[in-house]
């Protein structure tokens, strides 16, 4: 006897005609959904998002489909709870694909059977196991919504509908095969091991009482099937299309770069404040969100109590977008979502003010942790500048401190009120003079580097002390670097972050025109706004330069042996906690070398912080945070000093001077003044730099030569 | 080009005609025992079906009066629903106890039936549970001031 089945068993005429016919529906319904969407994302601007096909493939296999991004070790649950409903409704999808080949086109067309013997028992192995890690994943995600609720996380009755729809189809599915067994007594029917039991228990009923309850649930199992697939595009089911679709056509180029407005003297509409501003790629990304509140984990202001959480703001986007678009969404009511209808339904309501309020827009630091995490690819922080594009150029209402900001960095060529002259007065504090990069051009001289000093670097009392410990460093290492003194202006980092584009263009032109002036090619910034800027901005202008972080070239040096370190250091010692910048690490993806420089100090122990590297947590500095007042929440900078302060560190390294006078004000804001003090990796590798001067001593203590 | 312009002029009735074509087809093939049939009509009605979905949903929207019969009978559509998706389930594993106190009045029960009935309990009270959950949840997002309860209420709860 071989192992095998009757498919359809049991089923009478009219279901055998109703199972094809009803094909009609889901297809429909989901057709529909899915053209009504494509309707939707078509109205968006145009944006190029279909280079590099293969990568963009492989990415969506690995990302979304294999769970790379899904499966993480800090959300184990959600992760493991997601891969299991995915996974088992998929094998239980394809295991029903086989059914229906074997049964509509291998035997009927070729008289071919595949779906007995060997084949047919290992299938029913597979189903049984696939069935109930569709249960075990849908019981999880009830637990995480019921009981667990993460403060992260928010639930709907459209997600519980779509779980319940799961989890009674996998049950049915076990009570069909239960009832078929009772009846049949298939000697192989252990090989399906979770009905095999079941229809133990149900043998001894009377056959014709089975039948009859198997035709009942197999009417059933139609139905929901049916209603369910036609459900798909309505609900949050939809996702495995427009989430695969969001990371097909996720960004590509460095998440550090802004798109610049072109043609900017000559565009109709500045920024983002309707539909019809937003790109198609945008529209889908927004449609994608499935609320799963990843964006919230490592994001400040959500953290910190403000009105911004970049989950809500998609989600008010979202809500937005489905009523101006036309699709159908949230059918289930209001309370579908909370944030999506915080400000109320209706497409008349307007986007910024009606639906997104200006204080999200303005609360964010730009930090990209959002986009980071999200397992979609969402990109919240161009939606949120360009939003801040139109509030700026468009209206001109932006937060008060930003007047002053724009003003300066219009007449002075930097955020703050200090003549181009004073650029490089720091350069008097340092025992050997610095060449300005206009006399090294006329000596006919060349350089190493350029050393791209940064406004606060320049100007801000605090973080002159990192520019002339990253001097004394180059110079004690021999490298030849210039600066541009006081042909150095702003980046345009500031302003294009709050939205200024037009100035931020400005800024930048004139910073490229300078540098290919002076025909610079290498440039060393201890500043990650400025390197994020020129590494991944700048080449929109026509500047292509290669750049590093001061944390880069130190720990180059530190490894190729060009300077040396003293064991006992002046500066520190002890532990000492790294803090990642935004705009370095996460999007620039520079984690390892200031953790070698820092490493590589004589007497100090690195000691990490629970969030570190990609999953860092901003100082409350980026995005033109640093120049407005903090007025909600807890205060950014605060909560960060008070997670280095729980390490026990007595020195929380920075490598950005935005950080460094963030954490300054943090440290005495946490009352911390005595127990922690923050210091540039420059200046703890400077502190405990072996100068010629130390080399000369230890020579004639040893009798020796000093070295030339 | 000339072929499919026309064909994407006339879809939706291309749509219809698909799906009653199928339909006839299904139905023939049943009855005559031809199993080929089964693929042709599931082809034909899933391209009428896909057809009229795109011919629709690319059109202007115009969804009030979907919305409308919604929120007229989406309460009880939803009830219907659910009776008809869990009550022959939860018989049949109802039908599972019944079946064991047989045996056991028979005096023939061993492990495996009562793990049978253990399975089965355990299906039963998950699928009550969540469809109970699930069905309060759609109540209260269905009604008005439910949506200000699940909804806003929510909102607030973690503001």
């Amino acid at each position: 006897m071989i192992p095998t089945r009757e498919i359809t068993w049991n089923v009478d005429l009219i279901g055998r005609v109703a199972l094809y016919a009803l094909l009609a529906l889901p297809a429909g319904f989901l057709a529909f959904g899915l053209a009504r969407r494509a309707r939707m994302w078509r109205l968006g601007q145009p944006d190029d998002r279909f280079d590099r096909l293969p990568s963009r493939l492989w990415g969506a296999l690995v990302q979304g489909i294999l769970h790379a991004r899904i499966v993480r070790r800090r959300n184990l649950y959600g992760g493991v709870m997601h891969a299991l409903v995915f996974w088992g409704f998929v094998i239980l999808f394809i295991g029903t694909v086989i059914v229906m080949v074997e049964h509509d086109v291998a035997v009927p067309l070729f008289g071919l059977s595949f779906y007995r013997g060997n084949f047919y028992l290992g299938f029913k192995l597979a189903m049984n196991l696939a069935g109930l890690m569709l249960i075990a994943g849908v019981l999880m995600a009830f637990a995480r919504r019921l009981m667990l609720q993460p403060a992260t996380f928010e639930s709907s009755a459209d997600d519980l509908v779509v779980l319940a729809f799961l989890l009674v189809l996998s049950v049915q599915g076990f009570i069909l095969q239960a009832l078929r067994l009772a009846v049949e007594r298939d000697p192989w029917a252990p090989w399906s091991f979770v009905s095999y039991p079941m229809s133990l228990a149900l043998q001894s009923l009377p056959e014709r009482w089975l039948r009859g309850l198997h035709l009942v649930n197999w009417w059933s199992h139609t139905l929901t099937t049916t209603v369910f697939l036609a459900y798909v595009a309505y609900s949050k089911m939809i996702h495995p299309f427009t989430g695969l679709a969001s990371v097909v056509f996720r960004r590509l180029r460095p998440p550090g770069r802004l798109d610049p407005i072109e043609n900017l003297e000559e565009a109709n509409r500045l920024g983002i404040a309707g539909l019809e501003d937003f790109t198609w790629a945008q529209l889908l990304q927004v449609d994608a969100c499935m609320h799963c509140g990843r964006c919230l984990e490592y994001c400040p202001t959500f953290r910190t109590g403000k009105p911004l959480r970049p989950r809500d703001l998609i989600l008010e986007v979202a809500g937005y977008v489905a009523d101006r678009g036309g699709i159908f969404s949230g059918e289930l009511g209001q309370g579908m979502n909370a944030a999506r209808f915080r400000w109320g339904a209706g497409a008349e309501r307007e986007l910024i003010g009606g639906v997104v309020s200006t204080e999200e827009i303005w609360d964010c630091t730009t930090c990209g942790a959002c986009m980071e995490q999200c397992p979609v690819y969402i990109e919240h922080v161009p939606l949120i500048v360009g939003m801040r594009r139109n509030l700026v150029l468009e209206r001109s209402e932006f937060p008060g401190e930003l007047t002053a900001v724009f003003t300066n960095l219009e007449r002075l060529g930097s955020p703050y009120q200090f003549r181009p002259a004073q650029r490089a007065d720091w350069t008097r504090k340092l025992e050997h003079p610095v060449p300005e990069m206009a006399e090294v051009v006329a000596s006919g001289e060349d350089v190493d580097y350029l050393l791209w000093v940064g406004c606060l670097g320049s100007f801000d009392g605090r973080n002159q002390r990192t520019t002339i410990a990253l001097a004394r460093i180059l110079q004690a290492a021999g490298i030849r670097f210039a600066i541009l003194g006081r042909e150095e202006t702003c980046t345009g980092d500031p302003a294009r972050r709050v939205g200024n584009e037009y100035l931020a263009q400005l800024l930048a032109q004139q910073a490229v025109e300078t540098l290919n002036a002076c025909q610079v090619r290498k440039i060393v910034t201890t500043c990650p706004h400025c390197f994020n800027a020129i590494r991944n901005e700048f080449p929109q202008l026509g500047g292509h330069y290669e750049v590093v972080h001061h944390s880069q070239l130190i720990s180059t040096l530190l490894a190729e042996g060009r300077i040396r370190l003293q064991s006992g250091s002046a500066v520190a010692q002890g532990k000492v906690t790294y803090h990642d910048p935004c705009y370095l690490g996460r999007y620039n993806r520079v984690f390892d070398e200031p953790r070698a420089a820092l490493s590589a100090l004589p007497g100090i122990q690195l000691a990490e912080m629970p969030r570190n590297r990609s999953r860092s947590f901003c100082c409350g500095g980026g995005g033109g945070r640093m120049f407005m007042e903090e007025t909600r929440g807890q205060r950014i900078n605060q909560a960060r000093v008070r997670e280095a302060l729980e390490t026990g560190a007595e020195v929380l390294a920075a490598a950005c001077p935005f950080c460094m006078t963030m954490f300054e004000d943090g440290i005495r804001g946490a009352g911390a003044e005595g127990s922690l003090q923050v210091l540039d990796i420059a200046e703890l590798v400077a502190g405990a730099l072996v100068t010629p001067r130390d080399d000369s001593r230890a020579a004639a203590g040893a009798g020796l030569e000093p070295p030339a | 080009m000339t072929t499919l312009t026309t064909l994407w002029r006339h879809i939706t009735e291309f749509g219809w005609l698909a799906i009653v074509l199928g339909i006839a087809t299904i139905v023939a093939g049943e009855l005559v025992g031809w199993g080929g049939a089964r693929l042709v009509a599931a082809a034909l009605v899933s391209a009428g079906g896909l057809a009229l979905g795109i011919s629709y949903g690319i059109r202007e929207p115009g969804r009030r009066r979907v919305r409308g019969w919604l929120a007229r009978y989406g309460r009880a559509l939803v009830w219907l629903l659910a009776a008809l998706i869990t009550l022959p389930a939860a018989l049949a594993l109802g039908a599972a106890a019944i079946g064991s106190v047989v045996l056991v009045s028979h005096g023939s029960i061993d492990a495996m039936p009562l793990a049978g009935l253990a399975v089965a309990a355990g299906m039963l009270t998950a699928m009550t549970a969540v469809a109970f959950v699930a069905l309060r949840a759609t109540r209260a997002a269905l009604s008005k001031d439910g949506a200000r309860q699940v909804g806003v209420d929510t909102w607030e709860r973690r503001s």
